[in-house]
Parts: C-alpha cells; structure tokens; sequence
C-alpha cells in the first residue's frame, strides 16, 4: 500500500539526521520507532528529523515523537523537526506541537540551533 | 371413488399374481408326477422308442429349468458369508456323494417282464431308489452349482457374471445334445470329437476351466480359516471326482441323459473349483500369517481413524493420536513432534512409553534432524538401520536403544502440524506397509488437528464479537443519547466509531443556566482509544461543575489525563460555554479542530485560537499556550463542532473531505435546525466517501440560537 522509509544520515557535528518518506501511520509507526529507538541505544541524542518527502501524518506516527521526547532531553539532547509541507505543519499546529518542539525551515538551522545550545 | 376402484383392482391383481406364482411353484412337481406316470405306462409296454426318450428328456429338462427360480425361496443362496458358503459346499457334495454312491449299482430299467404284480413290485422298487436318489443327487448338484455362484461372483468384474452364465449355457447345451445323441454317446464319447457331442463337451471343460480360477474370496479368509478350508478341499475334490467318474456308467444315465450330463457337468466344475481352490490356498498358507496381521492393522487404522475426530480440544487430540499410532503399528515408543509456525520449532505434543526424563530430554529440531527433513521434503522417513542414518544421530544419543525409527509428517492442505514418531529397539522392523499405514493415519490426524484447529478460531471469533458487541453498547451509553431541551438553543449530536468501538467523545451538559460543549477525540482507534475515551469523560464529568472557563476545565483536566495516559497518546479536546440568554460563547480549543461559528447571513468561518492537545505537555507549557477565546453570537447563528474524522474522511482516491469543502458546502444556504444542518454535512460526507471505508471516529454537534 502506502509505503514509509527513515533515510538515517549521520553529520560530521554528531547529529543525526533522519529523512522521512511516505504515509507515516499507525502501520509504519514502528518503523520510525525503531530507527529512534537506534539513535538513543547508540547514545545519539541530538536528532534532527526531515519531512520534507513525508505525505502523510496520522496520529500514531505523532506519537512516536512524544514517545522518545522527554528520554531525549534527559539526555542533554533534542529532537528538532524540519522541511514540513504545509499540510504536515498543519497538523503538527493545530495539536500545538509548536510549542513544546523546534519546528524549523531548513536542517542547516536545525544544526545551528543544536550548536547554539552547546555554546550555552 | 374412481381412484379408490383403481387401488382395489391393483390389489386385486397382486393377490392374482402371488396365487399364480405359488401355483408356479408346484409347476416342476406336477410335471416330474406326469413323467412318472408315464414311465408307469412305458414299464407296462415294455417298450420305448427313441423320440419318447429325447421328449421325455425334454420334459425332465424342463422340470430342472422351472426349478431355477425357486432357489430364491432358500436363504441358503442367498447367504453372503463366505465360510458358510464353504461350509454348505462340503455338507451337500458329501452328503450327494453318499446318496450317488449308496444307490449306485441299483439297476434301472424302463422295461421289465413277468406277471403284472412284479411288474408294479419293480417298479415301485425302481422309484423308490433309483428315480428318488436321482432326483436327489441332481437337486444336490444344482445347489451346489448356486452356491459355487456365490464364491465365483466373489469381488467380481462384469465379465465374471458373463462366463458364468455362459458356463450355464453351455452345460445346458450340452445336456440338450447328449440327449439328443443317446446313451451310447454320452457314455463313451470324447470332447476330441468334431460332432456336436464332441464340441459342447469341449466348450463346457473351457467354461469350467474360465470360471474356477475364480477366487477371489481367498484373500478375504484369515489364516485359521484358509488351514481348515484347505485341509477340507481334498473331501470335496474326492466326492466330485467319485460323482464326476461314476456318473457314466451310473443307473442315472438310465433314467435320463440329460439329468446325467448335468450332474456330470456340475461335479466336473465343482472338482475344477476345489482343485484350484485348494492349489490358491496353499500358495496363500505361507503368507497367512503377515497379510492377516496387515488386515488387522488395515481395519483397526479404520477404527483409530473414526475415534480420533471425536476429540476436538487440542492437547487430548494430541495424546490420543500418538497412542492410537503406536498401535497402528506395533511400535515400543512413539510420540509427537507439534510444529510451531509463528516461532519456527518443534516443540513435544505427547509421547507414549516414554519416561518423563526421556520425554524432557527429547531432542527437539536439532537442524539436521528428521523433523526438519520431514518439514522441508514433504515427505516421511523409515530409518530401519538407524545406526547409519546421518538424521538419527541427535536421536541416538538420547535414547541409545533406538533401532529403527519411522516418521511422517501431520499435514493437511495448507497447514503442517507436526511429526509423529514412531519407534522400536529392534532393527529392519519398518517396512513400506508400516509407511503407508502410519501416513494415513496421520492424514487423519490431520483433519481432526485442522478441524479442532477451525473450531476453537470460531468459538474464539465468535467470543471477541461477542465482547466487542457488549464494548459498543457500554460506549454507546458514555454517549449523551437524548438531546438537552434549553429555552433559547437547538442542539443535535451525532457520533459513529470507525471500527466497534472509537476514540471520539462528545457531552452536552449544563452548569449554571450554561449550555456546555465538549468535543474530543483520543488518538489513534479501536479498543485502547476507546479506554481512555472513557477515562476522559470521566475526568470531565468530575470537573465540569467545579470551573465555569473552558480554558481552565481543560488545564486541571490535563494535568489529571497526563498522568494516566500513555506516553505516545494525547487528547484532543474543544470546550464551550454556552449562554442561551446572552448568545456569549466562551470556548477553548486543546489541539482539536476548530469550531465553525456560521452567523445568520454571513460567510461561515472558522474560530481559531492558540491551544495544546492533552498529553503533550505536564502542564505549565499547556496553560500558557491555550487560550480562551470569546464570542458574541446573533439570533440563528449556527455553532458546528466535529472531530477529524470529518474533515479527514477519504474518497476512494484517497482525497480529505477537509476544512475548505465543510465550509463551503454550508455557505449560502439556510437551515432550520440544527438536525438538518448536521443531516446536510453527514450527506455531503457520505457522498464523498462513496464507496471507501470509514478510516476515522466521526462526531459532528450542531447548536443553533433560537431566532
């Protein structure tokens, strides 16, 4: 059917970042679960995950984000959010997700907000 | 009445014909009486000339052909069990030996002379022994000849009937011809002839030979019961032989030619039938013993085969089939290997003979081992030597006594179930009949495992669409079911889960002359959001008369939610306050869609404010990021609430119905009700959906302002 694909890319700055493709729903939500779940078993918490190539959120795949939220912070890192189509912001937006995540433009300012907080 | 008239006939008739049947019966009777009385005349002439004897034979002929019918009057021949067919064959060809061989000698003439009381004397004398022991004697024969029928007949092919009754025909040919070509011939004359004597004589030896390889009925004797048949062969081949030889010079021939070739004929086929009989039987005594074993195994795999689907609970099966295997085949100790497909292995279904320290130490799927072999080739194993099978190893090591072992698969169509095992101490105790026993039975294994296997999946189906029936209706009542009557507004609800039970939650309640609000929706679907939908109406049941803002009913009741809710789920949540009198709204939106407020003569739109779903945050972040907002509404404004479901709905194209389109499909029109606001979007919804599933809960509340 719809197909989901998490394109793992590590920078030289110890970031990761994590490329999403596809229908991200209550089926494919496991995926994504895994690749975090990788990130934080290797001891990468600074995450920065891509959308722009994402057509479709449900619930569920909101979830996963939640999920890993606050296990991420503990651990001096973040997971900050990129490149939505309008529609995906949307979504993220009317549930308020602005609020509580770094929703950014491009993944060079994700980088430069990660390099920021270190500098603090 | 005419109907009634009609039925009296038919019985009419039927007595008529049973009478004229049973006079029937007495036919041959009456016409072997006036035979009689005409020998009487014929003893008083003294003298006979040729066409009186052929006519009279014709006669005598005659009385044997009406006696054909009668045999149906006799179980005797209708008797299907073939010893005692065998049984009746011995008694009748000794005791028409004995009366052949007692009488034999007794002279018999159609002429004598001296005073007409000698006459009568011999005559009476004559009848007596002579004409009664023919009669008998021939009766004997005849049968005898039926019941070799029945044995002949015996599993028989469609040509077996037909040399048989060409047999028949013959032997009766023949007869006719005997007659017709005299005593002299008849005595004296070969089958090596090419007179009509001759060539009949010769067809009916060919016929008799055809019929006695016949034998079918053999097979189905059991040892015991081939010795002692075997052992009494030689009596009959005697008595047939003495009648067969004897008949020639016999007084019968005397009485009647015709009455003679049959009981020759007769005798002749019965002496060829035991001849080979006994010959097949002999060949037969040495394997007795093995094919009787194999009959009974054959059978008790019949019986094994029906008690095993009477057991339908699964772990019974499982014992009663490795028991039931070791006695299919004698086997010391046998057991079952049940395979698991989700995880890939073979775990122990049940054993027989074996010790609870074997049975744990049994050495399951060992890779190499017969198991997988049995798994992977579709195909059973007999390791008759097992010392020297590579696939026995793991098997030896663990019971070193193991001599032999065979294994086939429990498999039906498109399922397989396990491995049975079969096993003995002693080495070469398999063979390719114990194979093919032991797979059968384990196909029949196999639908009593598949027909368990469907019955406990309905019983179960059956129970969670019973369970999730009763969900539904619990969640139904968490539903407001009838519509608040307040002075001032019109409200209608509507809720529908996209599976039994849903994650959608609406209420209208009342605090404080306020018309309430409040629409949710818990992520994700199914029976877990269904949970927490109950939990959250609970929550807001507790809260609603304790606050009179939104914004605040929905900060306490998210610090309350976000420590019982999964890490991964939240809540959406859109409250209002309603205040009939005033036309105020006072609402709230925690991360839900927000509400459409449609005023009298105006464009609908839609009423945005800042606002997190519930779950999302612990609290301080949540409280200084939802906003409540106010709105002061008009006499027949319409107020429009629903969950995402709506504006999510797909058509088979995969298209949302979203915002856009709900807000056009409402502008420019008017409206009456709330109902028929709301029947007018679940319309517009349906027909985009068309013909695609529902994908997501769907709730939809309307509140219109009195005019």
């Amino acid at each position: 059917m719809n197909g989901f694909e998490v394109a793992q890319h590590n920078s030289e700055d110890g970031i990761t970042i994590l490329r999403l493709k596809g229908f991200l729903d209550a089926h494919t939500a496991g995926d994504l679960e895994a690749a975090l779940q990788k990130c934080i078993d290797e001891k990468k918490f600074r995450i920065v995950v891509n959308f722009e190539e994402l057509n479709y959120i449900s619930s569920a795949g909101l979830g996963v984000f939640m999920g890993f939220i606050e296990d991420v912070r503990e651990n001096g890192g973040d997971i900050k959010m990129t490149s939505m189509t309008e529609k995906i912001f949307h979504v993220f937006d009317l549930l308020g997700f602005p609020a509580l995540y770094d929703i950014l433009k491009t993944d060079d300012e994700a980088v430069e907000r990660f390099a920021q907080t270190e500098k603090e | 009445m005419r109907a009634h008239t009609g039925i009296q006939q038919g019985k009419g008739l039927q007595v008529k014909l049973k009478l004229w049947k049973k006079a029937f019966y007495f036919l041959p009777a009456l016409l072997f009486l006036m035979i009689t009385g005409l020998d009487l005349l014929l003893f008083f002439v003294g003298f006979m000339p040729e066409v009186v004897r052929i006519l009279r034979d014709f006669f005598l002929l005659s009385v044997i052909l009406l006696l054909i019918p009668l045999q149906q009057l006799f179980p005797i021949f209708k008797e299907k069990k073939i010893t005692l067919i065998l049984r009746n064959i011995i008694l009748l060809s000794v005791i028409a030996w004995a009366v052949f061989t007692v009488s034999t000698g007794h002279y018999h003439t159609l002429v004598a002379t001296g005073s007409i009381f000698t006459k009568l004397s011999a005559f009476a004398r004559n009848f007596l022994i002579g004409t009664l022991s023919a009669v008998l004697v021939l009766l004997l024969n005849l049968s005898i000849f039926a019941l070799l029928k029945n044995l002949v007949l015996y599993k028989s092919k469609p040509t077996t009937l037909r040399n048989f009754r060409l047999l028949l025909i013959a032997i009766l040919i023949f007869a006719v011809i005997s007659s017709w070509s005299g005593v002299e011939t008849f005595r004296f004359g070969t089958p090596f002839t090419a007179t009509p004597f001759g060539l009949s004589y010769g067809a009916v030896l060919l016929l008799i030979f055809v019929n006695a390889t016949r034998t079918a009925w053999i097979s189905f004797l059991n040892r015991g019961q081939k010795w002692r048949t075997f052992l009494l062969t030689p009596v009959v081949i005697f008595c047939s032989t003495s009648v067969m030889y004897g008949i020639r010079d016999s007084f019968i021939v005397e009485y009647s030619v015709v009455w003679a070739a049959l009981i020759a004929s007769f005798s002749a086929f019965l002496f060829a039938y035991s001849l080979f009989s006994g010959i097949l039987l002999l060949l037969h005594l040495p394997t007795a013993r093995i094919y009787d074993e194999k009959m009974i195994a054959i059978r008790s795999l019949q019986e094994l085969s029906q008690s095993i689907s009477l057991f339908l609970e699964r772990s019974e099966l499982m014992q009663k089939v490795t028991q039931l295997a070791a006695q299919v085949i004698h086997s010391d100790f046998a057991w079952l290997e049940m395979y698991d497909a989700r995880h890939d292995r073979f775990t122990l279904g049940a054993a027989v003979h074996l010790s609870e320290e074997e049975k744990s130490g049994l050495p399951l799927d060992t890779g190499d081992g017969i198991s997988r072999w049995v798994l992977r080739n579709h195909d059973s194993v007999v390791a008759n030597d097992a010392g020297s099978d590579a696939r026995t190893v793991a098997l030896r090591e663990w019971k070193k006594d193991i001599g032999a072992v065979l294994a086939v698969g429990v498999r039906s169509n498109d399922r397989f179930f396990g491995v049975l095992f079969s096993a003995n101490t002693s080495m070469y105790s398999f063979d390719q009949f114990d194979r093919d026993m032991l797979q059968s039975f384990a196909d029949q294994a196999a639908i009593a495992f598949q027909n368990a296997h469907l019955l406990a999946e309905s019983l179960e189906k059956e129970r969670l669409t019973q369970e999730l029936r009763i969900a539904r209706e619990a969640q139904q009542k968490l539903l407001p079911r009838t519509m608040p009557r307040i002075p001032g507004v019109d409200v209608a609800g509507f809720s529908i889960p996209a599976q039994e039970v849903g994650g959608d939650y609406f209420d209208l309640k009342m605090s404080d002359d306020k018309l309430v609000v409040i629409i949710g929706d818990v992520s994700g679907k199914g029976t877990a959001a269904a949970f927490y939908m109950a939990e959250v109406k609970g929550i807001i049941d507790c809260l609603v008369d304790m606050h009179d803002s939104p914004a605040e009913l929905l900060a306490r009741a998210n610090r309350v939610l976000y420590r019982g809710l999964e890490k991964n789920m939240f809540v959406t949540l859109l409250c209002a306050y309603i205040d009939p009198v005033e036309r105020s709204v006072t609402f709230s939106r925690a991360g839900h869609s927000p509400m459409i407020w449609y005023p009298k003569g105006q464009a609908p739109r839609l009423m945005d404010s800042k606002g997190i779903a519930l779950g999302l945050d612990s609290g301080r972040i949540f409280e200084q990021n939802t906003e409540e907002k106010c709105l002061r509404a008009g006499a027949g404004d319409f107020l429009v609430f629903y969950t995402d479901g709506l504006t999510e709905a797909r058509n088979p194209q995969q298209q949302e119905f979203q915002e856009k389109k709900l807000l056009s499909i409402l502008a420019n029109r008017t409206f009456i009700t709330a109902g028929e606001l709301q029947e007018h979007i679940i319309a517009a919804v349906k027909e985009h959906m068309h013909i695609a599933p529902m994908h997501d809960d769907f709730t939809l509340v309307v509140v219109k302002f009195g005019e």
